[in-house]
């Protein structure tokens, strides 16, 4: 029988960039299917310096309004009220659905795993195991680096402990790291004193001209937008697999994945914002439209044969959400820092990134927040009467001294903690947006208590003032689990080559298939599990 | 060059060029909707309440601006403007201690010095964006901070900017 294509994958974010690159190389007719529109960097650059709500990840409040992507009726913003809170902890996570994904905002940290991480519940009796350790994975982790141009500190200890360099990787990484900005120099020093280990975060910013990408010139904007395209984003594998002959679709909103009697996928659906429905057929079928929209696409999917959905005879389609769950503190230092100096992010300390103390509390690590904090400063020193030279040597004094701290912490996978299609609204186009029950155990109050020690230890060393501590269940923007892996079909979605368990033609790429979270961000993992899987169908599905 | 004498200076300027314009208006009516009589008053108390000379362009915008999300902004200018006139402050800084925060001419100070340095105009959803690398609030760390999006390029960070001046722009 004839079909559109040998492969279709749905979503285009850097998940499906990769397979669908991989396939057109390798000489596979591909399209892929995009729910949102294309997007120019200038433009949302441009939107960006125009709009009057900056965003900032020191002042979350106001990313409801901040995001300079499109906002269509078709494909709703994450920032708006598409997502649906139904549990006691909101899960107010923000994914982009635009050519590319939502790598465009991405901070960019692309960290591997460490190989305990995969081994939580023999080790620890917490959460599950992954169906492979960190050695399968660890190849796959080399070429993703290659792929997404990972800037990194080669010899580093990334468990925290401040020993030889964990994990044991087989290449060294691309790009030599980032120049760390003076803030960090001072932070080491102090809080050396107290045991705690810097580490600088791997990322995907060059730091030397990598492809097309320029070095990173510090414009202190990794979200929402590089605008010199020095860091990675989706869209440059997109670009990549267009160059070798894949097809992209975009504002084609994927809503139903047809399922025959055999078991096989046999094609799909998709709806354009003027509302007409189209079908497409393939062989075989990638599902990367990540952690919310890929389970809400295969429930979506249910027919009388497949009343539970597609994929689904788990019934863990949608559940075991995980993310980072976090918590920050405010602190006044007593000596200028200057923490928006340079690039984004970078600084970590991951003491208790791994030991023992997973069997009570959970992994997690603590970072230094270094975006321009300038706007959100002036707005709440005007706010407060602060006029004149005041104003200047206030808005001086704490963008010397103001330091905000930030915790993400492991979570479990709970089947309770899921995203369903809601049942009773829809967005523009006649489909349910997406309805998530969130809450956090007992686990992680018990790493919270822990978290808020180091807070203070770090106050202590750092001879600083605390303003202000919140525990209000920060979300970090990380989505796994929702499709886990894993090698008994009653429990896991998908087998260890990221393969349905019911239908053997489909894949599901990205980070919802990961059945542990650690506590570091999961796309660079996402990125080699989708290499490991394109690998898999080109050489032993033979797609 | 003392900015505090300069301000009052440009204040006192930007009233005289204020009586003419005004004057302008009365005479040929048809200018008073082209262009608000209000706008020189306003730069003139733009620059004593910032301590600092504005873009004329930017302070039309932003006359335009406070006076389409504030119905009454131009009585409101009127009535600080002649305050200043009257009180002859050196300084913004005595003008601040001299007046209540409660008092309608510091909300009105504060609403305009406000606009100035984060370059926005309106409240909530109604914002406006008048200025983004020219708003006000990125001066006080000019060369140690960038404005996002205008970096100082690749490795130009790393040094104590308290002992290592940099003389690196936004």
């Amino acid at each position: 029988m004839k079909v559109d294509a040998d492969v279709i994958v749905i979503g285009s974010g850097v998940m499906g960039g990769l397979v669908a690159t991989q396939l057109a190389k390798a000489g596979k007719s591909v399209i892929i299917v995009e729910a949102g529109p294309r997007i120019k960097r200038q433009d949302i650059v441009e939107r960006f310096r125009n709009s009057p709500f900056k965003m900032s990840l020191t002042n979350m409040k106001l990313q409801g309004v901040g995001s300079p992507y499109p906002d269509l009726p078709h494909v709703p913003s994450t920032y708006g009220d598409y997502l649906q809170q139904s549990g006691p902890v909101k899960y107010p996570t923000k994914y982009l659905r635009v050519v590319g994904g939502t790598t465009w905002h991405f901070g960019s940290a692309l960290w591997r795993m460490i190989p305990n991480d995969f081994k939580l519940q023999s080790l620890y009796g917490r959460g599950r195991d992954w169906p492979f350790g960190y050695e399968e994975l660890e190849p796959w982790y080399g070429k993703a680096e290659q792929e997404l141009g990972v800037s990194g500190m080669d010899g580093q200890d990334e468990s925290g402990h401040g020993g030889e360099a964990w994990p044991p990787r087989s290449t060294p990484f691309p790009m030599k790291g980032l120049e760390p900005s003076y803030l960090f120099k001072r932070l080491s020093e102090l809080l050396g004193k107290g045991g705690y280990n810097p580490v600088m975060e791997p990322n995907g910013r060059a730091t030397r001209p990598y492809g097309q990408r320029p070095a990173c010139a510090g414009n202190n904007n990794c979200n929402p937008v590089c605008p010199i395209a020095a860091k990675y984003d989706g869209s440059m594998h997109i670009d990549e697999a267009e160059r070798h002959g894949a097809r992209l679709l975009d504002n084609s909103v994927v809503y139903k994945i047809e399922a025959d009697d055999s078991g096989k996928i046999s094609g799909i659906w998709y709806r354009k914002p003027d509302g007409s429905d189209h079908h497409l057929t393939a062989n075989y079928f990638v599902l990367a439209a990540y952690g919310i929209e890929s389970p809400k696409l295969l429930l979506m999917s249910s027919s009388e044969r497949y009343p539970r959905g597609v994929a689904n005879g788990s019934d863990q389609v949608g559940r075991n959400l995980m993310g980072h769950t976090g918590i920050s503190m405010n602190v006044m230092m007593n000596e200028d820092v200057w923490p928006g100096q340079g690039p984004t992010e970078l600084l970590v300390y991951l003491n208790n990134r791994d030991g023992d103390f997973r069997k009570d509390f959970p992994s997690y690590k603590i970072k230094v927040r270094n975006t321009v904090p300038t706007a959100d400063y002036a707005a709440s020193l005007i706010a407060k009467g602060v006029l004149g030279s005041r104003l200047d040597e206030q808005l001086k004094l704490m963008s010397a001294r103001s330091l905000n701290f930030a915790i993400d912490f492991e979570t479990l996978p709970l089947a309770e903690n899921r995203i369903i299609p809601s049942k009773n609204k829809k967005d523009a186009i006649g489909l349910p947006v997406p309805e998530i029950y969130y809450s956090v155990t007992d686990y992680w109050h018990a790493g919270k208590a822990q978290g808020l020690r180091d807070f203070d230890n770090f106050a202590q060393l750092l001879n600083a003032k605390i303003s202000k501590i919140d525990t209000s269940y920060q979300d970090r923007q990380h989505i796994m689990g929702t499709t886990i892996m894993g090698d008994n079909p009653r429990d896991s979605v998908v087998n260890r080559h990221c393969q349905s368990h019911d239908h053997p033609n489909l894949f599901i790429a990205g980070t919802s298939v990961m059945p542990s979270a650690s506590c570091m961000n999961p796309t660079l993992t996402g990125a080699a599990l989708s290499l490991r899987l394109a690998d898999y169908m080109l050489k032993t599905v033979k797609v | 060059m003392q900015p505090d004498k300069l301000s009052r200076r440009r204040l006192l300027k930007g009233m005289a060029a204020l009586s003419v314009s005004a004057l302008c208006a009365t005479l040929f009516p048809g200018r008073l909707a082209a262009q608000p009589v209000a706008s020189a008053d306003f730069t003139a108390v733009s620059e004593f309440l910032v301590s600092r000379a504005v873009s004329a362009v930017l302070s039309k915008r932003y006359y335009a601006a406070l006076a389409h999300h504030h119905a009454d902004f131009p009585q409101r200018l009127a009535a600080l403007a002649d305050y200043l006139r009257a009180q002859r402050f050196p300084h913004v800084d005595d003008f601040l201690q001299a007046t209540a925060m409660a008092s309608p001419l510091f909300q009105t100070a504060s609403l305009i010095i406000g606009s100035w340095y984060t370059g926005v105009v309106g409240d909530g959803a109604n914002s406006e964006l008048i200025a983004y690398a020219d708003a006000l609030m990125y001066q006080p760390t000019r060369g140690i901070l960038v404005v996002p999006t205008y970096g100082s390029g690749p490795d130009s960070w790393g040094n104590n900017p308290d002992t290592h001046p940099s003389g690196r722009s936004v």
